[in-house]
């Protein structure tokens, strides 16, 4: 039965038709979708607050809304991709609000901080450009709906942060003097580093999974150089160098790729060529504002928890109390099962809503007392109260992966 | 499972609008929230790159599937 | 603009979102407010730190997420309400401007006021409140004269005791020492709005991207 399912997946990826759900996907698709799910919300989340810092330096309130429309964007984006990654079993709360700074996948250009408006314009410019390059790839691509579907706001929406780069660079350029110089020193850190945005070149790099599940189209190789040929031009157009030129109808970079970056100084030596492997330790190391980023989105979280202390210990409480209730039938939690579609508290009684996975279930009545007992052990608690309701109706989709995994171990096709 | 935030009950709300009055709504996303209230601060805040005439959200649990894809297409 | 510096910070991330988003809507009021003071013939809007009418709650930024709580289930109850007042009054030019404005703002005071029962944040929304009613005015001040002239469709009366309803009545708190109030800055404290700002407000920083001679 797994491998009817397998060749059912097979079937709908070669045919170009999308995923649409859990049910559907083999475990290794799942993995590759979560993984690039996750890299996109990083990138989105930790931009905004890099682009909130600069923002704050902004020379007049128009400025600054501009730069809050376009951290709102970021952060909407973002919440599309955790949105749909809590969708698929994982728990937005904890990838924000718990994970580890050095856990956050996202490019390394954000860990330098962007300490002037003329930074955070060229980042506009050149980072959105490359976000834009990369989520317009999946965008097309996408073999996942939801995804997908999210995708067509956050492209609309990138092309404004494009145009807010793109407008306030050329006005900047022509005021001349030292706001122009100023616009050249960002360009000369951050080009390069918007160049290594795009990752290895495609003969180091491991096969990717990506592709042969159409998360994405193209390969770096292919993207770098699609950057490449809208920023060289713009930043000609608007006289300001760029360390690269065009050859016939490709472009070239002026400097040995890859090459050594001093992030505190933000300063390129291009006579000190490195390998990728020096690349990739730092950017494993992370930059200098890594923590201080997450730790700003991080703070209230864990400030606010204490408040809430009470009813979220009391609620996780009961939540792992029922995901220690087996099913009686089959070797599978209540929560896993998807069966418990609510926990309230109400003084210290707890009320559950319960469904079933049958009308008929035959184990009802074995499965409420279980859930009785084992709640009134619980410290705080009183009574229970277990409201069963048949709307909306259970279907195998309610599994939680690791549901759905436990049963396929056991020998059952879901 | 539920979704979990800082406060100590939300639920899944699913979005829907349209951007002129001749066209259908269709479902442009969806919000997590503690109550109807906070959803419908929510969903403008989160859904606003549309002039939207139209706006509308519906709890998740009230939502009742017939059929997924796939289920009808064999 | 308060609200903006919280588009990082909040608990959960369509708190962050919505931040951002009330930000943007109020400096978007502040616009159609000082548009419609120019359009009536003032032409004198503030240009320094002392000189803002704001409520003190907003001179500086917030350090907890429960001061922003009671900045935005109490303000923005009390800012409806005024500007509710201002849209049932007799002036044409407000009536039909601020029909967007008080839809906007609903949606902000609810988002306060869902928070403001998940949190600890009571000693901020009194406080929040004690500035509301100073900024709001003493009964039988500008605001009931505003009213008799029909200007105003609520007095001081009626905005308070609907304040009330919405965001809960007051404990009781020191009575209001109205002889220390100035009737133009609308408070009794001293202070104003940070320097960051204040620099951004007055485009101080522009100049620097403007062409040379210009």
């Amino acid at each position: 039965m797994e491998s009817s399912n397998s060749a059912a997946f097979e079937g709908l990826l070669k045919r170009g038709e999308l995923i649409e759900s859990v049910s559907e996907m083999t475990p290794d698709y799942l993995r590759e979708l979560k993984h690039t799910l996750i890299v996109s919300g990083d990138t989105e989340l930790i931009s905004a607050p890099a682009y909130y810092l600069a923002a704050r330096k902004a020379p007049s309130v128009n400025a600054f809304m501009t730069g809050i429309a376009i951290i709102q964007d970021e952060l909407a984006h973002a919440h599309i991709a955790y949105h749909i990654l809590e969708e698929l079993g994982e728990s937005q709360e904890a990838l924000i609000f718990k994970r580890d700074p050095k856990a956050f996948r996202y490019p390394y250009a954000f860990d330098v901080p962007l300490e002037s408006w003329t930074e955070l314009v060229v980042a506009n410019a050149m980072y959105d450009q490359a976000g834009f390059c990369l989520l317009g790839d999946i965008h097309e691509q996408c073999s996942y709906g939801p995804w997908k579907r999210g995708l067509v706001k956050v492209m609309a929406e990138e092309n404004f942060h494009l145009r807010n780069g793109r407008n306030w660079s050329k006005r900047i350029s022509q005021a001349g003097g030292a706001a122009k110089e100023e616009l050249q020193r960002a360009v000369d850190w951050m080009f390069p580093l918007t160049v290594e945005w795009f990752g290895l070149p495609d003969n180091l790099k491991q096969h990717s999974a990506q592709l042969d599940y159409r998360l994405k189209g193209l390969t770096n190789d292919q993207l770098r150089p699609q950057w490449l040929s809208t920023v060289v031009p713009f930043m000609a157009s608007i006289g300001i160098q760029v360390p690269a030129h065009q050859e016939n109808s490709h472009y070239v970079l002026d400097y040995p790729f890859p090459s050594t970056f001093d992030a505190e100084a933000k300063r390129w030596d291009f006579n000190d060529p490195c390998t990728w492997d020096d690349v990739l330790s730092r950017w494993r190391a992370r930059g200098p504002r890594n923590a201080e980023m997450v730790a700003l989105f991080q703070e209230s979280f864990s400030k606010f928890l204490p408040q809430r202390g009470r009813e979220i210990s009391l609620q996780q409480r009961i939540w792992s109390a029922l995901a220690q209730i087996d099913d009686p039938e089959m070797p599978i939690n209540l929560v896993d099962l998807g069966v418990v579609y609510g926990v309230a508290l109400e003084g210290r009684t707890v009320r559950v809503r319960l469904t079933f996975t049958a009308m008929g279930c035959p184990a009802s009545d074995m499965i409420i007392g279980d859930i009785r007992e084992r709640l009134l052990a619980e410290p705080g608690v009183d009574e229970v109260a277990i409201d069963v309701v048949w709307d909306p109706p259970w279907s195998s989709s309610r599994m939680t992966v690791e549901g759905r995994e436990a049963l396929r171990a056991w020998g059952l096709s879901v | 499972m539920g979704f979990v935030r800082v406060h100590h009950d939300v639920q899944e709300y699913e979005v829907f609008a349209r951007k002129t009055r001749l066209e259908p709504l269709r479902q442009v996303g969806a919000v997590v929230a503690p109550d109807d209230e906070l959803a419908m601060a929510y969903a403008r805040a989160t859904y606003d790159e549309e002039r939207w005439v139209e706006m509308m959200i519906v709890p998740k649990a009230a939502v009742i599937q017939l059929w997924a894809p796939g289920e009808a297409e064999a | 603009m308060r609200y903006a510096e919280w588009c990082i910070a909040a608990p959960t991330l369509e708190a962050d979102i919505a931040a951002a988003a009330m930000g943007l809507d109020d400096i978007g009021h502040s616009r159609v407010l000082y548009g419609s003071l120019r359009e009536l013939g003032v032409a004198d809007v503030a240009d320094e730190a002392g000189s803002y009418a704001n409520v003190p709650y907003l001179d500086r930024p917030w350090a907890e997420w429960t001061a922003f709580v009671a900045a935005n289930g109490v303000l923005d109850s009390a800012f409806t309400l005024m500007i509710e007042a201002l849209a049932g009054g007799n002036v044409e030019v407000l009536r039909s401007r601020l029909k967007k404005m008080l839809q906007e703002e609903r949606y902000h005071a609810m988002h306060g006021r869902s928070w403001m029962r998940e949190s600890r944040a009571a000693a901020d929304a009194e406080q929040a409140r004690r500035d509301a009613i100073v900024w709001i005015g003493p009964e039988g001040g500008d605001v009931d004269d505003l009213h008799h002239k029909g200007i105003l469709s609520l007095g001081v009366r009626d905005i308070r005791r609907r304040l009330d309803e919405q965001v809960g009545a007051a404990p009781a708190s020191p009575p209001i020492d109205w002889k220390a109030w100035d009737p133009v800055r609308r408070r009794i404290s001293p202070g104003g709005i940070d320097e960051l700002t204040l620099g951004m407000l007055q485009g101080l920083a522009e100049k620097r991207y403007m062409p040379a001679g210009a």
